[in-house]
């Protein structure tokens, strides 16, 4: 299978790498060691492989690899600050016992983070509707969405907005 | 998934994409968003054409009508300025039912039609309104309905390039029924209604997830014609869409249980029609 | 057991920080998929795809040829015994040649490649004839018998209790209902599928990192199928994303077929499932039909209840005999009752093998003794809440198997509580008053109480024990081991704090490790919310040794009484003394050669049982339940929609509440999701529903606007400062409470679940006409 070189920004650093063009962004992403992308249906539903692309919360398994090129992706392990200290949206998740099994986590992470860029004070309904792309089995989300409020609130205290 | 796919070729003008498609159609996808990822199975397929550099990801007013771009997702219709001076909250509220804000990030408006899936809200919201596909192929550019392009056969069927919203002053509504809100839907209705005054000029009344493609129930439409709109159109809208209902069963829902559906959503969109006029 | 630290400064009961949280926020706990060894090879399964056939050829020739492609091994391939399963061992590793294949996700033969997508080609074009056989489909056709899958009969196990004489009962009655209930399957749907990687070792024969619940059934399953000795054979959990009991006997299915790839190539192979794979070939919640038939006096006293359930084993019994237990012993439901016929029935088709998960063959039946109930309770014009009240069980009521609770009956107690919190006289008032102004849109209350046996009980008594290693390490670090496992309840944290408590050091400084069957010997499965106590007793008991040393030594050094020394949060005093930080006295602990690493063990009560007459001590003790929900249906689509819930139990003890609540209302959503939308469909013995966009599991914009819990903390003497479970009583609460408010607000009686729109809908319309 022929593979094809493409170049995109991941967490801020560029990436250089050869994939093959039916690859999917959620592929091409763990090969390049970025795990806190996860396979959970790899069919648009569970979320579990939220990634922000230009920006914008997508599902990095309905994306093909090729389709980045250019283009500037984020994920979970770029919420960290360059100390390693955590975003207030994971210090909110911990805070608010949002977290069980962990494996929806970080695509939970990064829709709130989307949701938070787009509307740092969003409504309940707001918050469910930008979070319901996303399944848990474990927590019935109500920590979760406790969370989410938690964390608008952190990011808008001037310790946490230089985070963002 | 595509085991066989040897080339990704990023085209920038729908000209060139369409020569593409021309080289081998059987061995060729256009790659325009999520959902034709989701669809990309087949073993025929050695290569893929991304539409995303062909500029198709605008929406522009032109004199008589909207012409927004096939690669414009539908959070970005959703958002549009143009569109919600347009159509007041009807997409806005009515795409915020579809799947999720990730999925709506990524589903365009021509990879929802294209591949002519039977449960896309987008395709029975666009048919609602009205809009009609501005396509290229052998034949230049041209317009076509949305129904007609399908009754080409796929070997010559053109690319969607524009989907046209045409200028005018009806009323719409629009509702789903699913199972959660995460789920595709178990049926889904648009109504437009035309009115001068209380009298409905005309209507469209498009049914989709029966589970086949959306449709328009031309003869339910036929039969609304000079009615005056009053308090008893919505009964009389949910019997005639009741009686005329056709859909099948599948895993989600029986046909009998759509056909009742499908008469209470029509009859709740006409309500909603109905709080605006009344 | 007498509490050992000062109530005041208690670990146990604090809101603490998860000790998991950072690594799984952040992305960097490592899953099953996230393990990567040097020339790992990826391996994907080939499945039958026929319900029921002979298996006549494999054929792998075209398979072979692809590049990339390392071995297609079949059971040709397994060096050890061709067979799996943990009760029950009916079912084969790879389904032979010349045998039959009995459900559609039944294993053939595995593939190992260079890439995950080569092996899943390649599965593809393994060609397999099978002759196909006409299948059995459904209970009603297993029981006629005219196809067998197994043996001589399809109905292969009967249990059964007999307490007092029914008919007796029956006669006294003023009211006797009789009636049918169908619960369906559930999807556990864990968001990580099933995964492992199986490596060849050098010391160990085979070491396993994989997404599971039961690293011990691992280990034996595995030992089986390879023919090494269990010395031979490495277990180590990798972090597991949800189990639900998904992973209890599945995982040991997972690694086998890995171990024969392993094993053939001499190469660490991985097998992670896609979900499809996932849905099709593992485990669900058990399909069970009931016929119930309970005999009331006119002011609600149950004088009788009988019956009758028959549940769906699909091809291969695996648990179903346990989980069969666990059905006979809560079918009569949470309340004291004199005369008492259970009988349940396992009954094999050609269907995928369902088995353990949350609950474990209690929420089916309990959904339909709730029920009863509940129409009891609106025949007689009784209320719910007084209903229950009158029939639940306390100290000194004896059970369905006719049991004496002697201590910790919290039910009474989940009932006044929930009463209270739910505002239940005015809620209903409330309801009632929304429904006189609504046409279309009706709501209703329902109340469901129930009753959960912890642990594995008396037929499980024999594995009921558990294990644990606790060190402490030179700079004050203390080393956890435990038989359980973390899946994301919360286990490790639980065990952190009660290492905390016991021995006066930080929290921050405890690392509860991976379970891994080199360190901790066989401690049961982790399953029957059993973690709390029996791995929690084990820390707790090798803690203890070791601050009895720590006083002793703190006491020596300071020439103070044992008696006056007390350890917290990382110092040691003694009287008024300025005290002395933990790291450094064990500095001293380590100078003077004091034994610093303690194994715990502790092990079920012994429970008396008679299989015969299903009378005697079923558990150790319960925990109880009682719960409010608040739906509104719309009567013309049939669509239901959870608006309130409120919920309480008894846990013995909350060691750690925020895990506790975690659970609380997981388990709601995951109740909430079997009630109402979780609907696995099949055609001729294949799921159609075979990932998320079909079987629809709730969303965060689907869960109750309101919900509001409550715990109640009666303690039990044999339990970790009290604690008894909660995993699994979680969810069982929540499909009757969900089934009964649906029935109150159409009413008409829902009589299976999940109670879609269409059922719905179909029940309004039925009476109707």
């Amino acid at each position: 299978m022929n593979k094809h070189p493409i170049s995109f920004t991941l967490n801020g650093k560029t990436v250089k790498t050869q994939v093959e063009a039916r690859t999917t962004l959620l592929r091409a992403l763990r090969d390049l060691g970025v795990l806190s992308v996860k396979r959970g249906c790899e069919e648009g539903e569970c979320g579990t492989c939220t990634v922000l692309i230009d920006g914008i919360t997508q599902k990095s398994c309905l994306v093909l690899a090729m389709e980045v090129e250019g283009r500037t992706v984020t994920t979970c392990e770029g919420l960290l600050a360059p100390d390693g200290e955590l975003h207030p949206i994971q210090q909110a998740f911990i805070d608010e016992g949002a977290i069980q099994c962990g494996y929806c986590t970080p695509g939970m992470v990064m829709a709130t983070y989307a949701l938070l860029e787009r509307s740092p004070d969003p409504a309940d309904e707001e918050i469910r509707a930008a979070l319901a792309g996303n399944l848990c089995r474990c927590t019935g989300y109500v920590s979760i969405f406790r969370a989410v409020k938690k964390a608008a609130e952190l990011m808008k205290r001037p310790e946490g907005a230089g985070k963002r | 998934m595509l085991p066989n796919v040897k080339e990704f070729i990023r085209p920038e003008t729908v000209q060139e994409a369409y020569a593409l498609l021309e080289k081998n159609r059987k061995a060729t996808v256009l790659l325009a968003g999520g959902t034709i990822v989701s669809q990309m199975r087949s073993s025929n397929i050695e290569t893929i054409v991304d539409l995303r550099k062909t500029g198709l990801d605008k929406i522009v007013q032109k004199p008589d009508e909207i012409a927004a771009g096939a690669m414009v997702t539908a959070e970005q219709f959703r958002q549009d300025r143009l569109i919600a001076d347009r159509y007041g909250d009807f997409f806005y509220d009515s795409f915020g039912l579809i799947g999720n804000w990730q999925l709506r990030n990524m589903i365009t408006l021509g990879g929802s039609i294209a591949p002519r899936l039977g449960w896309s809200d987008i395709t029975t919201c666009l048919m609602t309104v009205g809009a009609s596909l501005l396509v290229y192929g052998q034949d230049d550019y041209q317009t076509l309905c949305i129904g007609d392009y399908f009754q080409i056969p796929s070997s010559e069927r053109p690319i969607i390039t524009h989907i046209i919203l045409p200028d005018e002053d009806w009323r719409y509504a629009f509702y789903r029924f699913a199972r959660s809100a995460f789920d595709i839907a178990t049926l889904n209705m648009g109504i437009a209604m035309k009115l001068n005054d209380r009298r409905i000029v005309s209507s469209r009344i498009v049914c989709g997830s029966r589970p086949m493609f959306p449709a328009r129930m031309e003869s339910v439409e036929e039969s609304l014609v000079d009615l005056n709109f009053d308090e008893q159109t919505p009964g009389i809208v949910r019997s005639l869409v009741y009686d005329n209902f056709s859909g099948g069963s599948n895993m989600i829902a029986s046909s009998e249980y759509r056909n009742h559906l499908a008469s209470v959503l029509a009859e709740r969109a006409v309500k909603k029609i109905g709080e605006i006029i009344l | 057991m007498k509490t050992s630290a000062p109530e005041r400064e208690r670990v146990v009961g604090s809101k603490v920080t998860r000790v998991d949280a950072v690594e799984k926020v952040t992305g960097l706990a490592k899953y099953a998929p996230d393990i990567y060894f040097d020339r790992m090879v990826h391996c994907a399964l080939v499945i039958a795809r026929k319900p029921h056939g002979i298996l006549h050829k494999i054929d792998a020739s075209r398979a072979q040829k692809l590049p990339g492609v390392f071995g297609i091994f079949t059971y040709k391939d397994v060096p050890g015994k061709n067979r799996l399963g943990e009760v029950v061992d009916d079912m084969p590793c790879l389904v032979a040649e010349g045998e039959t294949v009995k459900h559609y996700g039944d294993v053939v033969a595995v593939v190992a490649a260079s890439t995950q997508k080569t092996a899943e080609e390649a599965a593809r074009k393994v060609r397999l004839t099978i002759e196909e056989l006409p299948a059995v489909l459904d209970i009603e056709e297993a029981r006629r018998d005219e196809i067998r899958i197994h043996g001589s009969s399809n109905v292969s196990v009967h249990k059964k209790i007999r307490k007092g004489d029914v008919s007796k009962g029956f006669s006294r009655a003023d009211l006797i209902i009789e009636d049918n209930f169908m619960a369906s399957y559930q999807e556990h749907a864990y968001i990580e599928p099933q995964g492992v990687v199986v490596l060849p070792d050098t010391d160990y024969g085979m070491t396993v990192y994989g997404s599971i619940q039961c690293p011990y059934y691992v280990q034996s399953s595995l030992s089986k199928v390879l023919g090494f000795p269990m010395s031979k054979v490495r277990i180590i959990q990798a972090e597991t994303g949800g189990a639900f009991g998904g992973k209890e006997d599945v995982p040991s299915f997972v690694a086998s077929y890995a171990a024969v790839a392993a094993y053939n190539l001499k190469r660490p192979a991985r097998l992670i499932y896609p979900r499809e794979i996932d849905i099709h070939t593992t485990s669900k919640r058990h399909p069970v039909k009931s016929r119930y038939k309970m005999g009331f006096s006119k002011d609600g006293e149950i004088l009788a209840i009988e019956v009758d359930a028959y549940m769906d084993m699909g091809a291969y019994a695996t648990l179903s005999p346990v989980v069969m237990f666990r059905t006979l012993v809560h079918a009569a439901g949470a309340y004291s009752v004199d005369n008492v016929s259970v009988d349940t029935y396992g009954v094999y088709t050609n269907k995928v093998p369902p088995g353990a998960f949350r609950g474990f063959g209690s929420p089916q039946v309990l959904f339909a003794v709730e029920s009863m109930v509940d129409e009891a309770s609106r025949r007689l014009g009784i209320d719910p809440v007084d209903m229950r009240m009158k029939n639940a069980l306390r100290e000194g009521s004896r059970t369905s198997t006719d049991q004496l609770l002697t201590e910790s009956v919290g039910a009474v107690e989940t009932l006044d509580k929930v009463n209270e919190l739910s505002n239940w006289k005015e809620l209903n008032e409330r309801v009632e008053a929304f429904n006189r102004g609504s046409l279309f849109q009706k709501r209703g209350v329902g109340l469901s109480h129930i009753i959960y046996g912890v642990s594995l009980g008396a037929q499980g008594q024999h594995i009921d024990k558990s294990g644990a290693h606790v060190q402490i390490n030179r700079d004050g670090s203390v080393d956890v081991r435990i038989g359980g496992t973390e899946m994301g309840q919360g286990a490790k944290t639980v065990m952190a704090i009660i290492a905390a408590e016991e021995l006066g050091q930080k929290l921050s400084q405890i690392v509860v490790h991976q379970t891994d069957t080199a360190f901790v010997p066989d401690s049961g499965p982790t399953v029957a919310s059993r973690t709390t106590m029996f791995s929690g007793n084990a820390v707790r008991i090798a803690c203890k040794s070791l601050r009895e040393r720590l006083v002793k030594l703190y006491a020596e050094l300071n020439s103070c009484s044992e008696d006056e020394v007390e350890l917290h949060d990382g110092m040691i005093s003694c009287g008024q003394d300025k005290g002395m930080p933990f790291d450094e006295l064990i500095e001293e602990a380590f100078k003077k050669n004091v034994k610093m690493f303690e194994a715990g063990w502790y092990q079920s009560p012994v429970l008396e049982w008679d299989p015969e007459s299903g009378i005697g001590q079923a558990y150790i003790t319960y925990s109880f339940a009682s719960q409010v929900v608040v739906v509104e249906v719309d009567m013309i689509t049939g669509n239901t929609k959870v608006l309130e819930a409120y919920t309480v139990h008894d846990v013995g003890k909350a060691i750690n509440p925020e895990g506790v609540i975690g659970q609380i209302q997981g388990g709601f959503v995951q109740g909430m999701g079997y009630a109402l939308s979780e609907d696995l469909k099949m055609l001729n013995g294949r799921i159609l529903t075979d990932n998320f966009n079909t079987y629809i599991i709730p969303t965060i914009r689907d869960i109750p606007r309101v919900f509001k819990y409550g715990i109640v903390e009666d303690e039990f003497s044999e339990g970790p400062y009290g604690a008894k479970g909660i995993g699994e009583p979680s969810l069982m609460a929540t499909p009757p409470a969900i089934a009964n408010a649906i029935s109150r607000a159409i009413g008409r009686r829902i009589r299976h679940i999940p109670a879609t729109p269409e059922y719905v809908l179909n029940v309004i319309k039925e009476d109707a006409e």
